[in-house]
């Protein structure tokens, strides 16, 4: 039948009501995306956080990084023996205090070096990079992200 | 007869058009079989005007002399409540008023094998309904063991139960999809431990999957995905998946559906109660993420982010949550050592992996230290559209080592620019013991998030975004950092603390623990505990 012998009330029935199904079977189908996106700053007033942290990070060494002491104790044959955690901001330096005995270095994550008397590691979490006692290690983060490694610190007595 | 008019008519449309796509209902585990463990269809548990009010109006307690645990999740369809006990019995209960419509099997009779196993909840064929179940054609689908003597002996081998929603009775009991032929301890095949336990069903086209896996690792199974006629309950020809060929890669999650596929996880291969393997199984689909062919079983891609060398037992428990982002299909999960990974739907490349640790391509390289053991984090996580809310190890994971998120929910925006903005807010969960297992799968709708405790709460929290951007506070992505300025120097981000717009205890305290999710559906919250019962909450 054509179109155009219909009564108009029926060809305005079929042209609302065709796009109208079609668009909740296109609603259904495709469901829209807003995503919610990222949420906004904090305000200005809110600078530190009710939450403490039992091990935070509170040793600053230089400018961008942290420590913390994990562990310290006397092992075997009188060494101490500390364990230290320092995070090193994205692309920041960080200049470790002398140990006094010979040092281990740990990667956890990120991306990054170990520098003493001229010669550089590039750390990795496969082979823990050591530096002899007395050496002035400075850590260098070379990544978009946090460099996070643990310390293990020997010392004799 | 007089016809409708254009108005009616367009009206009738739209508003079905409003309603179609949105079911109020709650047919499975995680919500649908994109396991998002979210409620589009929007309502008083939504508005965070409305949630404070949040208190229960009944609770369900099975029949006298039956007891058990619900360790499965309920789902809701047309005001109705079906769920199943430990103790053997599927139940259809009134979600108006919490009345017992229904029970399967009769009282007496549950469906409980007679193999003990290892004892507690890690039996070989006494688990009875762990299983959430899923809703198709008038029918509730779940798994458990069968008594019947004629199947294995009756030593508690698995099918999937399908019953009539209306009034409880079988429409079939499928073919065996988990076989129990053995009760000893650490023996291995040819005597096997299969269970369904924990796998909720995944009604996707013309079938029925369930994962299978094994009973406390003693021994691990040969993890498989089933498949059954929906129909009838039996096998369906031409599907086959397992995990490797000896044993290892249990399907301990209910599989999520992704077009013509299935995706899920996977456990660990290396070690068990009958000691390690070596060499490693090959094919090795352990402790992976895995999407198979839903027809035929055949692998489409894999990702496993923990390498056999460090398969310290840190099986995949949690299952896939697909989301539908703005950048994206990904399927998302947290492994049980607490990394969160999100991969693309289609091709399994790992976008991004939460914290950010093994570089490129999210996997870890064999060897060196590590912390990729049996910890706790094992629950799904829940989507709002580019939002994923989850119990993960968070920033600190690295450093702190695997206890670090648990009690503590994080949202992380999936489709971020770079890491940096990852955690889009983060909460340490009120009325959660802070050890493993503390808190249960969250599930979402409107922006408000609700998450069971094991310390018997309901917590309801609200996103941001849906309060014009107010929180309780402020603080560092990495816990351990308490300063915004010590944090940003530090590389991390300074996020929200999401406001708790409601905390409700249960009766029972924390004999009401409460592992799994909050089902949302109209208009209502229902919870099932440890303790042996069904809540609904509503504002």
């Amino acid at each position: 039948m054509a179109l155009s012998r219909l009564h108009p009330s029926l060809v305005w029935g079929r042209c609302l009501a065709v796009p109208l199904l079609l668009s909740v079977v296109l609603a259904c189908n495709q469901k829209t995306q807003e995503g919610h996106g990222l949420l906004p700053p904090a305000p200005a007033d809110q600078t530190s956080s009710a939450n403490s942290s039992p091990v935070p990070f509170d040793q600053p060494l230089g400018n961008t990084g942290f420590a913390r002491t994990v562990l310290h104790t006397t092992g075997p044959a009188n060494i101490d023996v500390t364990v230290r955690d320092v995070i090193v901001g994205p692309h920041g330096e960080a200049q470790l205090p002398d140990s006094g005995g010979p040092l281990i270095v740990d990667l956890l994550s990120g991306k990054g070096s170990g520098a003493a008397g001229g010669k550089t590691l590039d750390l990795s979490s496969q082979h823990p990079a050591s530096f002899p006692a007395g050496a002035a290690v400075a850590l260098k983060n070379s990544g978009d992200g946090p460099l996070v490694v643990r310390l293990y610190m020997l010392e004799g007595k | 007869m007089r016809r409708p008019s254009i108005t009616i008519l367009a009206a009738a449309l739209l508003a079905f058009g409003l309603t179609a796509c949105e079911s109020p209902n709650w047919p499975a585990y995680r919500h649908s079989g994109l396991r998002q463990g979210e409620q589009d269809h929007e309502t008083h548990l939504s508005d965070p005007a409305k949630v404070p009010a949040l208190a229960v109006r009944w609770t369900f307690t099975p029949p006298s002399g039956e007891g058990g645990s619900f360790y499965g999740s309920p789902i809701v369809v047309h005001h109705r409540v079906f769920i199943g006990s430990t103790s053997g019995y599927f139940y259809a209960i009134d979600a108006k008023t919490g009345g017992l419509i229904w029970q399967f099997p009769p009282h007496g009779h549950p469906l409980m094998g007679t193999c003990a196993g290892g004892g507690g909840t890690q039996t070989f064929g006494q688990y009875g309904v762990m299983s959430s179940a899923a809703y198709f054609d008038d029918t509730v689908v779940f798994g458990a063991p069968d008594s019947d003597p004629a199947t294995d002996s009756g030593l508690g081998s698995g099918r999937l139960w399908a019953l009539k929603e209306s009034d409880g009775s079988l429409v079939w009991k499928s073919d065996v999809v988990a076989h129990v032929n053995g009760c000893t301890p650490g023996n291995v095949a040819p005597e096997l431990h299969e269970r369904i336990a924990y796998s909720a069903p995944l009604v996707s086209e013309d079938a029925v999957y369930v994962g299978t896996h094994d009973a406390g690792d003693d021994p691990i199974q040969n993890g498989k995905v089933m498949a059954v006629d929906r129909a009838t309950g039996h096998l369906l020809p031409g599907f086959s998946y397992s995990s490797t060929n000896s044993r290892g890669g249990g399907v301990w999650n209910g599989p999520a559906a992704e077009h013509d596929s299935l995706l899920f996880t996977t456990g660990n291969t290396r070690c068990d109660g009958a000691g390690c393997q070596s060499p490693e199984p090959s094919p090795n689909r352990g402790l992976s993420m895995v999407k198979i062919d839903r027809k035929t079983g055949a692998v489409q891609w894999q990702f496993q982010p923990v390498p056999y060398d460090l398969d310290d037992d840190p099986d995949w428990s949690a299952g896939v949550t697909v989301m539908e982002t703005s950048c994206g299909r990904l399927a998302t999960s947290v492994q049980k050592d607490g990394w969160t990974y999100a991969l693309e739907a289609g091709s399994g490349s790992c976008s991004w992996q939460f914290p950010p640790t093994a570089g490129p391509g999210c996997k870890f390289a064999p060897g060196g230290a590590h912390i990729h053991g049996d910890t706790d984090y094992k629950r799904p996580g829940a989507a709002w559209e580019d939002v994923l809310v989850i119990n993960t190890g968070g920033e600190a994971l690295v450093h702190d080592g695997v206890g670090a998120g648990y009690g503590r929910l994080h949202a992380l925006n999936a489709c971020a620019p770079d890491e940096l903005h990852r955690v889009r807010w983060l909460v340490d969960v009120p009325h959660a013991s802070g050890s493993g297992y503390s808190i249960g799968a969250p599930t979402v709708t409107g922006g408000v998030v609700y998450v069971t405790t094991d310390q018997g709460h309901v917590v309801a929290l609200a996103d941001p975004l849906i309060l014009g951007g107010a929180a309780a506070g402020y603080r560092c992505s990495n816990v351990d950092f308490t300063t915004l300025a010590a944090c940003t120097v530090a590389g991390y981000a300074w996020v929200p603390i999401p406001k708790v717009l409601a905390d409700v205890p249960l009766d029972g305290s924390s004999a009401a623990g409460l592992r799994n999710e909050a089902a949302i559906a109209h208009g209502r919250l229902f919870v099932s505990t440890v303790g042996g019962h069904v809540y609904m909450l509503s504002p």
